[in-house]
């Protein structure tokens, strides 16, 4: 009967703990279940937030691709390189910068489509080493570039998403990005096309200096000259004419030609744009058109008799006339005076409010830069001056 | 020679077998337990220094991004430091125990008497150099 007792305390013992091992297990077992779904949430966290690190990531690197496109384009006027300037189109001699006007020739590259096409290229580039370094999917992007202004804005789209594919779990968010860039790019580029693509500023330059030294000096375009014994030269004739030589006259056109240039310069500072017109060349022609010389009789007849003047006529004045002779013919010149100038000018536009981290593949450092816009303008009424 | 058990002996044995049988019908999902709330609990902490960098890069100092701000310095040292991070941090991290550095260069470091036991990287984005596009960072907290 003891014995008995004792093995069922045992059994009881050995029940109770069974019984409470259970429903501790069952506790344990439901408490892994949640914390196994905690983890699971928790790394699905995590993999949401390598997505948005990605899309963070693409965000700067296209502000970044277009801080550079911009700086790129504006310093090699209009071209991300020097060496995308079309076969054919003139370049600056020295720098081999692009001339945008050489006379009645313009060559204005499309700066929105160039900006957008280097943009792309140098997003590209980020994508690759973003990639290189995440298990998200980076999709392929095409880029729209719209310019206004004072800024531009860039949309980066893609037909596929950003795609994150782990065990168990797929996380995908579109991929589109649209961003603002506060750039003066539109108004300075407006500023270069409209004075020294759709008007001829520089033309208009010259002409307006020529029109104005032959105004204040009196200056013709024919006039003739007589020489006794030999013919007048051209110079001879332009001199007897406006009483000052070629090369005076030249002078003269050249300098207001300068001081014109110089004047349209301050006139081109807007908000936000600080225009520099360097003033590379300037020259002034003029062509003497002669027709040679017409001789006179070698003398010709006064009235030495009376006071009455009879105008050198025998036939009035005889017998009491005289004849006075120079010693040779008398040689009458005729000439036509073409007036000519040309300006060849460096034009520099700088953004004078924004300034971005860029790249400048001259000095080969980044630092923040203003952008700058460079190119070239030749014109005038004679092609005088080569790009 | 004393023959059989003595009952302060049996009593003793039962002891020791309940306790036997106890400890070992419990410890083992007690262990699994307790590693399992470990594992739990370092995946969250971990997950909050990840937070922790992706709010660190999100937040805008003098209207500038902190992450152009950063990536500008380590591109060229404009800004010259990055000391306005630490009140950032500061308060991001309640027990100050941090450090924040990318493979260049120790941008902040709180820990000189703490153990950093969590961290978190990114690569972040610097400013065009074709010889150098993106750089990684490092956040890791106590």
């Amino acid at each position: 009967m003891k014995g008995l007792s004792i093995v069922l305390m045992v059994l009881l013992g050995v029940l109770s703990v069974i019984t409470a091992e259970g429903v501790y297990i069952f506790a344990t077992i439901s408490n892994i279940e949640s914390v196994r779904r905690s983890v699971t949430e928790i790394g699905i966290t995590t993999f949401i937030n390598q997505v948005e690190f990605v899309k963070k990531s693409l965000n700067q690197a296209l502000d970044y691709s277009f801080y550079q496109a911009i700086y790129n384009i504006l310093k090699y006027g209009g071209y991300y390189s020097l060496s995308d300037i079309p076969p054919g189109y003139s370049k600056h001699t020295g720098d081999n910068l692009p001339c945008w006007r050489v006379y009645a020739s313009t060559y204005i590259p499309d700066t929105t489509v160039n900006l957008n096409n280097a943009g792309l290229n140098i997003f590209n580039q980020y994508i690759v080493k973003i990639q290189e370094k995440t298990d998200v999917q980076i999709p392929t992007y095409k880029t729209t570039t719209n310019v206004f202004d004072t800024y531009i804005t860039v949309s980066a789209t893609s037909p596929n998403d950003l795609l994150l594919e782990k065990p168990n779990v797929t996380i995908s968010d579109n991929a589109d990005i649209t961003r603002t860039i506060q750039t003066n790019f539109g108004k300075i580029v407006n500023l270069g096309r409209n004075n020294f693509v759709l008007q001829d500023s520089i033309g208009n330059i010259v002409t307006d200096a020529i029109r104005e030294i032959k105004s204040e000096n009196n200056l013709k375009d024919t006039g003739s000259d007589t020489n006794c014994g030999s013919c007048p030269s051209d110079e001879e004739v332009f001199i007897t004419t406006n009483g000052m030589s070629t090369s005076d006259a030249e002078a003269l056109i050249e300098n207001r030609i300068r001081q014109k240039i110089i004047n349209l310069d301050s006139t081109l500072d807007i908000s936000g744009v600080n225009t520099e017109l360097i003033i590379e060349d300037v020259k002034s022609d003029i062509v003497l058109s002669c027709t040679g010389c017409s001789i006179d009789d070698c003398c010709t007849w006064y009235c030495c008799c009376w006071d009455i003047c009879c105008g050198g006529d025998p036939e009035v004045c005889f017998p009491c006339c005289c004849r006075s002779c120079c010693g040779g013919n008398w040689e009458t010149k005729t000439c036509n005076f073409y007036y000519y100038g040309a300006a060849k000018v460096l034009v520099k536009m700088k953004d004078t409010i924004n300034s971005h981290p860029v790249y400048d593949f001259e000095q080969g450092s980044t630092n923040f830069r203003s952008s700058q816009l460079r190119f070239c303008a030749v014109s005038g009424n004679a092609n005088l001056i080569s790009p | 020679m004393k023959k059989g058990i003595s009952g302060i002996e049996l009593v003793l044995m039962g002891l020791i077998g309940t306790f036997t049988i106890i400890t070992s019908a419990f410890l083992p999902p007690s262990a699994v337990k307790v590693k399992l709330d470990s594992d739990t609990l370092f995946e969250y902490k971990d997950n909050n220094v990840q937070n922790l960098l992706l709010t660190l890069l999100s937040i805008t100092q003098n209207g500038r991004d902190v992450s152009k701000l950063i990536a500008e310095h380590l591109s060229f040292n404009n800004p010259a430091n990055v000391d306005f991070l630490e009140s950032r941090m500061d308060k991001l991290v309640i027990n100050k125990c941090y450090k924040l550095n990318s493979t260049s260069e120790i941008l902040l470091d709180s820990s000189g008497d703490c153990e950093i036991k969590y961290n978190a990287n990114t690569t972040i984005v610097l400013p065009y150099n074709p010889n150098k596009l993106i750089e990684e960072i490092r956040v890791g907290i106590g």
